[in-house]
């Protein structure tokens, strides 16, 4: 059978059974439980954390910013009321009664102590301008301008104090107005222009973290302090801004103070920021501190978090694992074990001892195996006895079948031969009959033909007397004509005869049981038989020759036959093996060419060989199936009856039991074996009485 | 594994990018001087201001900042071809002195420019408004015209008899025009008359003197610009010489020996400025960058010159003085 090796890895494979693919061993379900478990509680644990973290930075944050801004705030108060106080001894009654180059002289000394105030201005009761002394402008003293009707002056006179709203130089650089009422009734009001870039010293000199600033809005939103100058003095409008516009609104309704929150910075950055109002001039300060930097702690924390979470995540990965191959690996030999005792092999006892239920387990399957090992052996005994029976009846099976066989064999053989007995016996009657309706005709004819050739004998008999009676002429034709009747009559005489043999042989044919039965030296009458039939042969053609082998066995001493039958055959036998050696010899002229004749005979256990071979022509294969069927002949006309070989094979078949069979090749041999069994078996007889 | 190979990775981009910070940081900064009278050395108040200013955030000459100095020595007609060199030899950013400087600055160059003495650049036209300049110039605004007023006022202070004042100034600088106008508006209100002394070239200066010896004028108000600047010994030596006295806008020319000064530090002008090209120098734009003006203004009187001319100051002036040289 053709190897297929697919189909074969298959079935092996399919046959076997194997562990089945698991998707996912027990140790890495340990160890993940394990590690999820774990980074669970990390995570949980780190996120509240954080989340607390964050609250907490945030809340430090923002405390922090806003103390940082009511502190800025405060600090700007303090800048204005110090203007407000430096105004203040200009305030005084006793200064108003000073002469004027005196006055002129403290504002200039006013002004070199006040950085921050670019120009002071005197308006007395009425609201006239008195003196003004700036840092650009050439001093005015005694200008006169009228500023009964204008703000600083009717406000500070009103309340005392009039701070005026920012106002920018050039558009740019931002100025406030302080107006101080001098003390007592419309005794004038001193205004002082107050340049707010000195504020900018309030707001660099506020740190915010690293990279927190602070700044400053007036009540529209416009800047007016900053870190960056160029912002203020770019006239920038804030009031855009979230948290400003928030907080302006939440001051002009007095609301609470809202808390500080996130949002994006000025340069959109997001922040966290806070914010404090600058009471009496409707400033708001802001302080902002960038996220990353105001979050700095909460992300360094939530790094640690994360390295914890890391390690931690290890950690239990490395335990998980440990544990559960520890938990694992005598499961694996467990069900290692269970695999080989599932394969049916005889496996040594599995040897676990963690000391827990698994060794418990163990060592209840090692009892399992032990009984299953056992119960395994006891059947295999079992099976063993089992096919020994079966063989031993498979055997008797087998002989009563070869026995049953041979008797059918032999029963075969038997009705074959009853039937080419019956059929002959029939055939042998037909021809009897026929033969005897034919001899007494051809009796006639025999008898009168050589009546007739004595009656022609005679007739020239009597001629010879009378030859002077007779004319010359008349005596030869007489002689002639009774020569002409003499040679007729013998050619009706020999093929009388032949007739006549014909139909003695169809008697012969016909008949049965002739002779009789009795043990006679089979070497002997073969001896005899070759002779006879070599010098019948040699009489009927003289120049024949042929070279006689003869091998006698004399073992096979006597045997019990019919003797004039089996002559009969030996004869007809010998007789073919000469027209075949001499057909041989006449047909193609070989030169080398020696016709021999074989006759042998062989004892074989209790039987009794014959063969007679010769070189001749030899037995074409088609014909040689019809050679045993009566009147079949390859001879010419007149030479054979085709009985002879037909004759011969009832005799050695029928009448003796025996065997007769030919072998032969063309052109080279041929060769007819008779094999006689040492004692007439019955069937013989059967037959023979069956036909009588 | 995966976590291993982030880590390097990293590592590596550190290493890499280690050094190129570094060298961002370590940039050399080139920054243009260019001024229109002497050259300006580390000691004068251009060169010293700038290397204070600069020096706040960490720039330091010859370090990480470059100056290429040009100086036009009062020869106007030269500026293009300095601005030119300076274009050559890459500056970032050019901090001019005086009016025309920052004009040919702007004319003859794409860069920003930072002038300080120029004026005021919103009268001038160097740029569009103080918030806003708007264009490739910002810087420090003297507020000039102004100031040159209240110089003439102080005069008038230290000498209630002036009368007659001669103004030293140079016709080709519009910075100087718009002083003198501005001084000659205030003077009225002060009885002052205002004899004008324009000049062109350096040799104008001796037809100037001539002018002023044929009808002698009560004081003298010199405005700074590239030819006083160069000739300034021989103003207070020809007032010292005429017991003039006379008014300056600078204190270090007191200290040279004029007998007044009002005005701005220049240094601090220029430390300002500094701030201002740090800002440009930052890729920060001058259009946004606004105007700035000083906020201090310095009083010096050298006594020795008011003695030296027989003038007595007045203690209210006196008092007022922020330096006063004996």
């Amino acid at each position: 059978m053709p190897a297929r090796p697919g189909l074969g890895y298959d079935l092996t494979d399919a046959a076997r059974p194997r562990r089945r693919h698991l998707q996912m061993g027990l140790a890495p379900k340990l160890a993940l439980a394990f590690v999820g478990l774990v980074s669970l509680v990390l995570l949980v644990s780190a996120g509240l954390s954080c989340w607390l973290g964050f609250r907490e930075a945030e809340a430090t944050a923002v405390r922090i910013q806003q103390e940082k801004a009511r502190n800025t705030a405060r600090r700007i108060e303090e800048f204005v009321s110090g203007i407000e106080e430096e105004l203040g001894w200009t305030t005084v009654p006793q200064w108003d009664g000073l002469p004027l180059e005196q006055r002129r002289y403290d504002f200039i000394r006013l002004l070199h102590q006040v950085p921050a105030i670019s120009e002071l201005t005197e308006i007395d009761g009425s609201g006239r301008e008195q003196l003004k002394v700036s840092r650009i402008a050439p001093d005015v003293v005694g200008g006169g301008a009228d500023d009964a009707a204008r703000k600083r002056f009717v406000e500070a006179e009103a309340n005392g104090v009039w701070f005026g709203p920012v106002h920018f130089h050039n558009m740019s650089e931002p100025y406030m107005t302080v107006a101080v009422a001098h003390a007592g009734r419309h005794m004038g009001v001193t205004v002082a222009e107050v340049d707010l870039r000195f504020v900018w010293d309030v707001i660099e000199g506020m740190r915010v973290g690293r990279t927190g600033y602070a700044y400053v809005v007036d009540g529209s939103g416009r800047l007016i302090a900053d870190a960056d100058l160029s912002l203020v003095l770019r006239d920038t409008d804030w009031s855009h801004l979230p948290q400003v516009a928030a907080a302006l609104r939440s001051l002009r309704r007095h609301a609470a103070m809202p808390g500080a929150h996130t949002a994006a910075g000025p340069d959109g950055v997001p922040v966290l920021t806070a914010f404090a109002p600058v009471p009496p001039l409707g400033w708001v300060v802001f302080v902002e501190l960038p996220l990353h930097e105001a979050l700095a702690p909460v992300y360094a924390s939530l790094y640690r978090m994360a390295g914890l979470l890391a390690v931690g995540l290890l950690l239990a990965a490395g335990l998980g694992t440990l544990l559960a191959r520890r938990m694992v690996v005598p499961i694996r030999r467990l069900q290692d074990g269970a695999d080989r005792l599932g394969s049916g092999e005889r496996g040594e006892p599995i040897d676990i001892r963690t000391g827990d239920e698994i060794e418990t387990l163990a060592a209840r399957f090692n009892e399992m195996a032990a009984k299953v090992q056992e119960s395994h052996d006891t059947l295999e005994a079992r099976v063993e006895a089992r096919t020994e029976a079966l063989r031993a009846s498979e055997q008797q099976a087998r002989e009563a079948r070869i026995a049953a066989e041979q008797a059918l064999a032999d029963l075969h053989r038997a009705q074959d031969r009853l039937v080419e007995t019956q059929k002959l016996a029939s055939l042998g009657q037909l021809t009897a009959g026929i033969a005897h309706e034919i001899k007494n005709p051809l009796n006639f004819v025999n008898n009168f033909a050589e009546l007739s050739a004595e009656l022609s004998d005679e007739l020239r008999a009597l001629l010879a007397g009378k030859e002077a009676t007779l004319p010359a002429a008349a005596r030869d034709e007489v002689e002639e004509l009774t020569g002409l009747l003499s040679a007729n009559l013998a050619k009706i005489v020999e093929h009388g005869r032949r007739a006549d043999s014909i139909v003695k042989n169809m008697l012969l044919h016909s008949r049965s049981g002739t002779g009789e039965r009795r043990p006679t030296d089979l070497n002997a009458l073969v001896e005899e038989s070759l002779n006879l039939a070599y010098h019948g042969a040699r009489a009927e053609r003289p120049d024949f020759n042929v070279t006689l082998h003869c091998d006698l066995d004399p073992t096979v001493g006597e045997v019990d036959l019919y003797p004039q039958e089996i002559t009969r055959v030996l004869l007809n036998l010998c007789g073919n093996g000469f027209y075949a050696v001499r057909e041989r010899q006449r047909g193609a002229a070989e030169p080398g060419f020696a016709p021999a004749l074989w006759v042998t005979t062989r004892k074989i256990g209790d039987r009794v060989e014959i063969r007679v071979r010769d070189n001749g022509t030899g037995i074409p294969e088609e014909t040689k199936a019809k050679i045993f069927d009566p009147f079949f002949t390859t001879k010419p006309a007149g030479e054979g009856t085709g009985l002879g070989l037909s004759l011969s094979h009832d005799i050695i078949v029928t009448q003796h039991g025996g065997r007769f069979t030919v072998a032969s090749e063309p052109g080279a041999f041929t060769e007819f074996v008779i094999t006689l069994p040492g004692a007439v078996i019955a069937v013989a007889a059967a037959v023979e009485g069956g036909s009588a | 594994m995966k976590l291993f190979g982030t880590a390097v990775a990293l590592l590596l981009f550190a290493i890499a990018a280690g050094p190129a910070a570094a060298q961002t940081r370590s940039a050399v900064y080139r920054v243009g001087l260019l001024a229109i009278g002497a050259s300006p050395t580390d000691q004068t108040p251009f060169g010293a201001g700038l290397i204070r200013g600069f020096a706040r955030h960490g720039l330091v000459l010859g370090q990480n900042l470059v100056f290429e100095r040009r100086a036009a020595h009062g020869h106007l007609d030269r500026l293009p071809q300095l601005v030119a060199e300076l274009v050559a030899s890459r500056v970032a950013v050019i901090v001019t002195q005086g009016y025309p400087a920052a004009l040919a600055a702007k004319q003859h160059s794409r860069l920003p420019i930072v002038a300080v003495q120029a004026g005021d650049p919103t009268e001038d036209g160097l740029a569009a408004s103080f918030a806003h300049p708007g264009g490739r110039v910002t810087g420090i605004s003297e507020i000039s015209a102004e100031l040159s007023a209240k110089r003439l006022s102080l005069l008038k202070a230290a000498v209630p008899s002036v009368h007659r004042v001669a103004m030293l100034w140079i016709g080709e600088d519009l910075g100087m025009s718009l002083r003198y106008k501005a001084a000659e508006a205030q003077a009225r209100a002060l009885g002052i008359e205002v004899q004008s002394l324009g000049v062109r070239a350096p040799d104008d200066f001796d037809t100037a003197f001539a002018a002023m010896m044929r009808t002698p004028p009560d004081a003298i108000l010199m405005v700074s610009d590239v030819l006083t600047m160069l000739n300034r010994q021989r103003v207070i030596d020809f007032a010292a010489a005429h017991k003039l006295p006379a008014v300056f806008e600078y204190a270090f020319l007191v200290r040279d020996g004029g007998l007044m000064s009002y005005g701005p530090d220049i240094a601090e002008m220029f430390d300002d400025a500094a701030e201002l090209a740090w800002r440009i120098l930052q890729g920060a734009s001058p259009a946004d960058l606004p105007l700035e003006t000083p906020t201090r203004f310095v009083l010096a009187i050298n006594l020795e010159t008011a003695q030296k001319i027989g003038l007595t100051i007045p203690p209210s002036l006196l008092a007022r003085a922020d330096t006063v040289i004996e």
